[in-house]
């Protein structure tokens, strides 16, 4: 018994001490996570427009084109309830802020809740770095290293460092994305593939429409009761992308654009099959290249102004 | 509360070493087992507890009247027959209560009557099917004259509540079980190491193999209108890793624990991917279950020593009765069914299906017909298993519509779960290699792994993996069950 219990604790001690030196390794590179999160707390009051969402917005909203006071908090396969958490955290804290803009299309008013999709271990980052409190109390969401794919990438990132590589953020100092560059050549073939995909992804469960919903209808009254505009965007995409999304996704995410609209005086801006948009505009088929989303954001912020 | 849970692992050292330390007689040692495994038990809804007690009594209960009554056979063939009425009735209104009531109702509306019967709102207790089996096995043994009757009730409660293997097997003997928790059990070192390996093997499988594969199957059912005939049949295979990986992870993590305890369970599989026909397969996959259903249904029925139709009607009896006690839907019951179809087949040509040796035996590589075989079995298994995981017949319909059409060799429109594929390949290359050890983590000492540091760096990669593959948990599939 004495021979087991000493080998199970030096093993233990063993795996806990790897681990630790391991996670202390990866936090000393920083993520867009916590780069906003410092940001939002030392610029707030200053902030007029904030652009919320996932990676629709992430990469292709540049508040550098929209003035000094707009910031994107917006991040990859952000949803719709850490949009709601996000604004009800900072909101009080925005003396200042005017607009909000945030997505609404057939991706994230079909997405399950973070938690319980493919790309939980986001929800990491939100707890270890913004101090979100939605997740529950799983060891998972304490420590980076079991966010394997994310880990990898900083890991990565991190070696390319010691190497003297590029270690940047993965978004400018304004919080849009700058991992999208201009593709080189406009794959049509490659668009299809991943529109297919996309079809499908954009289409899952339609349980989660409720759920969506609510988050969005709070994120609308939180906003109607400050007297600040709320602007629904859903951003350009591809004509390929776009007919094959069902008429009844359509219809469902229309229905609950109007209700906000309606409810509570938000704006819509709908640029899906908008037709400027074209070729390299896109980096694939509902993401917008750093090209298209400086397109983009000069339309958005006409008319925003008017 | 789940094997892999922050809350299993502080209670499994916190009870190892109170057993161990704390309470040394073995009276008290079975007294520590029952109120740890109503703990366990009752972390999931603490009225479980009052079902399982109640089970628990009637069974020990009618173990001593059929003693006492020694002699007069009838009354003790009623009293079993009440014992196994009563635990089948619990069975059956948690389990089935609605299913047989709407069925029922359907029935009845065609001919023209009308039922009011109400549809109930049951929570099912987890693990039901498998201690109530394993209760009324200990039932018909008392009776059948196979063990005698338990005068120790904290033995008997212990034997039914042990939480190693209460809430999804294996479907313990009480012959087994029962002088295991009677005799003084010592610390075996050599046994307990074992253990552990086989409790981080079952980790493995469950975390980072059956989890992975959980997103992309789920997503894809979801989906199933919208989703590709190819990407159908690909997550059709995944789904049999997931299954197999899910609960084999969990009987390997039950094996292992209830070894750092002192106990031997019996295991549940037998690397069932590599069988050769049906029959061998269900001599390897569920290994307990199909034992209890050959033991108390099969062979009163007649089992095999009869004319072959009637041999066939007792294999497909067998086979619909272990598919519904999956649960209480007709999928279920084709399941079973189709299983039963298959293995009728062999007992009707008289085909081999037994075999001296395993798959490849004393070769690294299977044999063209050997892996044809097990291809073959391996793709009827996943195709039947269809009816397991669709919500309903008309969805495995759908499957089976498109999976059966030349767009099933178009793998245009991407390939779903390229991420855990290999994850599966790999498991299959390991478990290939290791196929003639009782679980993969069975290390003999020959080789590299006579050095302690290689064992330890395995272990590692192990827990590393664990920790770092880990996708959003779910439950054992086998709960609900």
């Amino acid at each position: 018994m004495k021979r087991y219990l000493t080998y199970v604790t030096l093993f233990l001690l063993i795996v806990g001490t790897i681990l630790a030196l391991w996670e202390c390794f990866v936090r000393q590179y920083p993520t867009s996570y916590q780069y906003k999160a410092q940001w939002m707390d030392s610029h707030a009051p200053g902030v007029s427009t904030l652009v919320l969402g996932g990676s629709h917005t992430y990469y292709g909203v540049m508040p550098s084109l929209m003035g000094d006071s707009v910031f994107n908090l917006a991040n990859v396969t952000q949803h719709s309830e850490i949009d709601d958490w996000l604004l009800s955290h900072y909101i009080d804290r925005c003396t200042n802020l005017k607009t909000v803009i945030v997505p609404v299309d057939v991706t994230n008013t079909f997405d399950s809740p973070l938690e319980k999709s493919v790309e939980w271990y986001r929800g990491t980052y939100y707890k270890l770095y913004m101090g979100c409190d939605l997740f529950d109390n799983n060891l998972k969401y304490y420590c980076e290293i079991s966010c394997l794919p994310a880990f990898n990438r900083k890991f990565l990132a991190a070696v390319q460092g010691l190497c003297g590589g590029d270690t940047s953020l993965e978004c400018d100092s304004t919080g849009f994305g700058t991992g999208f560059a201009t593709p080189s050549h406009f794959d049509e073939n490659m668009m299809i593939v991943s529109a297919k995909t996309a079809e499908h992804r954009s289409t899952a469960d339609s349980a989660n429409v409720a759920y969506n919903s609510q988050h969005l209808m709070h994120i609308a009254s939180m906003c109607h009761d400050r007297g600040i505009r709320l602007v629904i965007v859903t951003t350009p995409m591809w004509d390929g992308y776009t007919s094959r999304i069902s008429k009844a996704s359509l219809e469902t995410v229309h229905g609950i654009v109007n209700q906000c609209v309606k409810k509570y005086g938000a704006v819509y801006m709908d640029h899906m099959n908008d037709t400027r948009f074209q070729g390299t505009d896109f980096y694939d088929c509902d993401h917008l290249s750093r090209q298209g989303a400086e397109k983009f954001t000069r339309i958005l912020n006409e008319q925003l102004a008017r | 509360m789940s094997f892999v849970s922050i809350q299993f692992l502080l209670f499994l050292p916190i009870v190892f070493l109170l057993y161990w330390f704390v309470f040394k007689p073995t009276k008290m040692q079975n007294i520590f087992i029952v109120l740890s495994s109503y703990v366990f038990y009752g972390w999931w809804d603490w009225r479980f507890l009052l079902l399982m007690a109640f089970t628990s009594i009637c069974c020990y209960a009618s173990g001593r009247a059929i003693e006492k009554f020694e002699g007069r056979n009838k009354l003790q063939r009623a009293i079993t027959a009440v014992n196994v009425i009563v635990n089948l009735a619990i069975l059956g209104v948690f389990k089935y209560y609605n299913f047989f009531v709407g069925n029922l109702d359907v029935l009845l509306s065609s001919m023209g009557f009308a039922l009011d019967w109400p549809t109930a709102n049951i929570i099912l207790p987890v693990g039901i099917s498998f201690y109530t089996f394993q209760a009324i096995g200990y039932s018909v043994d008392v009776y059948k004259k196979k063990i005698a009757a338990s005068h120790d009730i904290i033995d008997f409660f212990a034997f039914i509540s042990f939480f190693p293997q209460l809430v999804a097997g294996p479907i313990e003997r009480a012959s087994d079980m029962l002088p295991q928790f009677a005799r003084a059990r010592k610390f075996d070192y050599a046994s307990a190491v074992d253990g552990s390996r086989q409790m981080l093997w079952g980790m493995f499988k469950k975390v980072v193999i059956a989890d992975n594969c959980a997103p992309y199957i789920n997503t894809t059912w979801n989906n199933i209108d919208t989703t590709s005939s190819f990407n159908l049949m690909v997550v059709g295979f995944l789904f049999s890793f997931q299954v197999y990986c899910d609960f084999s992870g969990y009987c390997d993590i039950a094996v292992g624990c209830a070894k750092l305890f002192g106990f031997k369970l019996r295991a549940n599989f037998n690397y069932p991917y590599f069988s050769r026909n049906i029959p061998e397969f269900w001599r390897r996959w569920h290994i307990t279950l199909l034992a209890w259903f050959r033991e108390y249904v099969y062979f009163p029925l007649g089992g095999s020593r009869c004319s072959k139709l009637r041999c066939c009607f007792n294999t497909i009896f067998v086979f619909v009765l272990s598919g519904l006690w999956h649960g209480p839907d007709w999928s279920f019951v084709l399941y079973g069914c189709a299983h039963g179809l298959m293995c009728s087949f062999y007992v009707l040509t008289g085909i081999k299906t037994k075999y001296d040796h395993n798959v490849g035996w004393k070769r690294v590589l299977p044999s063209v017909k050997e892996l044809l075989m097990m291809l073959g079995t391996f793709t009827f298994v996943t195709l039947a298993r269809v009816m397991f995981r669709a919500q309903s017949l008309g969805e495995a319909w759908y499957y089976y519509k498109h999976v059966f059409s030349w767009s099933v060799f178009d793998p245009r429109g991407g390939v779903v779960g390229l991420k855990v594929i290999p994850l599966c390949i790999m498991l299959l290359v390991i478990e290939w290699i290791k196929r003639d050890n009782s679980h993969v983590l069975e290390l003999n000492g020959h080789g590299l792994m006579k050095h302690q540091w290689a064992r330890w760096t395995l272990y590692l990669v192990i827990v590393m993996a664990i920790v770092l593959m880990q996708a959003p948990q779910q439950d054992f599939i086998y709960f609900q069950f």
